[in-house]
């Protein structure tokens, strides 16, 4: 397969996308970006479920409830400790906002 | 570890129709700066491998969690929402009017038309064994129909025939489909933290979304569903659904490594790594609110992403 081919097929497939002179050093993500998370998604738990979803987002393994909750549980590489912090964040606000409103 | 690229780097090859698109070709052209540069190039016939190889047998290691593969009919409402997801069954968009003709007793039945605004749609009545033909005659009842038609999002949904001497035996239901793909996408489209990820750390999100204005999120949804179960690169692992929120949970696999970049390699498709997708639809009043977050394995990075492309190659469901 020749070069200018492959070229060619880059070109449409595109989710690739062209880095002029990208990057220099270990920049994680572009600024400002929050993680979108839904209040829909908790405020059709049972208050039973929320509270103990509430809960397992104090504890130390905050991190593993934070995946499990939006199906990251079988996904085994890491996420940048930065947005890390936004999922627990992002939900454990959802789930505040859906107990304040439905409990 | 320091990174320099000098062209392109990699790789959104997640995003499902991208990926369908993108698997038979990934280009890699990457400088490391460690006092010498070179430039790769990795490629990988990916479509010929995802053809001919079926993927649960290939992912089976990846993929031990999955149990289902997602089909639209296989959704399950949870249980106390089913009787709301009834209810809500007939749409904006989908009316029964009923004519001046004569009434109908409680004996009689239905006689029932479907019209819509696409010529020759596919019309079936799901939940009996006769096929659709305008004007049938039905008993009272619910009955499941069914809309379909090339380059149409389906519809799907409910009617209550009911026993009522005070309707007439005509039915006519309106249901008007909407051409697929996202109206002025390029306007709506917003695009969020496609560049970084050159992180040994973790990996990045990329956090993709669209505002379809005036659909169903169950139109919505089964289009898309429909769409992820005709690709056979992608699993879904979980589903989220009630009558305002519906969340897929997916699996696709990549082809990218820190070790295959630094060595140059011709890969093949590499289902231990693999990108971890939500997508997520959310009525908004009479909108729908499309959320695409794309959790990319540590080294894998987007520098760019063109909103033409995304609107020509994904939002065709």
């Amino acid at each position: 397969m020749n070069t200018p081919l492959l070229f060619r097929r880059l070109c449409v497939c595109v989710a690739i996308l062209f880095v002029s002179g990208c990057a220099t050093g270990n920049f994680v993500s572009s600024d400002n970006f929050q993680i979108y998370v839904s209040e829909k998604r908790y405020l059709n738990e049972s208050c039973s479920t929320l509270g103990k979803m509430y809960n397992s987002l104090q504890t130390s393994n905050r991190s593993y409830y934070a995946r499990m909750f939006i199906g990251l549980d079988v996904y085994p590489h890491p996420i940048a400790p930065r947005h890390e912090r936004q999922l627990i964040h992002s939900n454990l606000n959802a789930i505040v906002v859906a107990i304040k409103q439905k409990c | 570890m320091r990174w320099r690229c000098s062209l392109s780097m990699i790789s959104m090859c997640g995003f499902w129709k991208m990926l369908k698109i993108a698997a038979p070709v990934l280009l890699l052209i990457v400088s490391v700066s460690a006092g010498y540069s070179y430039s790769a190039s990795i490629v990988s016939a990916g479509r010929v491998i995802l053809d001919t190889t079926p993927l649960s047998k290939a992912a089976s290691k990846v993929y031990a969690k999955i149990t289902n593969i997602i089909e639209p009919v296989r959704i399950k409402f949870p249980e106390k929402q089913s009787v709301d997801a009834l209810k809500s069954s007939i749409r904006e968009g989908v009316t029964a009017t009923t004519s001046a003709a004569a009434r109908a007793d409680a004996s009689e039945k239905y006689n029932l038309s479907v019209e819509t605004n696409v010529q020759d749609p596919s019309i079936k009545i799901m939940n009996i064994g006769p096929k659709y033909r305008d004007g049938m005659a039905l008993e009272p009842g619910n009955y499941e129909i069914f809309i379909e038609k090339p380059g149409y999002r389906s519809k799907r949904f409910w009617v209550n025939l009911e026993d009522k001497s005070n309707q007439s035996n005509d039915v006519i239901l309106k249901a008007n489909l909407d051409p697929l793909g996202l109206p002025n996408c390029t306007d709506r489209v917003q695009v969020e933290n496609y560049a970084g990820a050159l992180d040994t750390k973790g990996g990045n999100i990329v956090q993709i979304q669209a505002d379809f204005p005036n659909v169903n999120i169950n139109d919505l949804y089964l289009s898309f569903a429909k769409e992820i179960n005709d690709s056979n690169f992608q699993e879904v692992i979980d589903t989220i659904a009630y009558p305002d929120y519906v969340e897929f949970q997916i699996a696709s696999p990549t082809t990218l490594s820190e070790d295959d970049i630094k060595n140059n390699r011709v890969i093949e498709i590499d289902e231990d790594r693999f990108i971890m997708s939500r997508v997520i639809f959310e009525q908004v009043s009479s909108n729908v609110l499309f959320t695409y977050q794309q959790f990319m394995p540590p080294l894998v990075m987007i520098s760019d992403m063109s909103k033409e492309v995304l609107c020509e190659h994904t939002f065709t469901f």
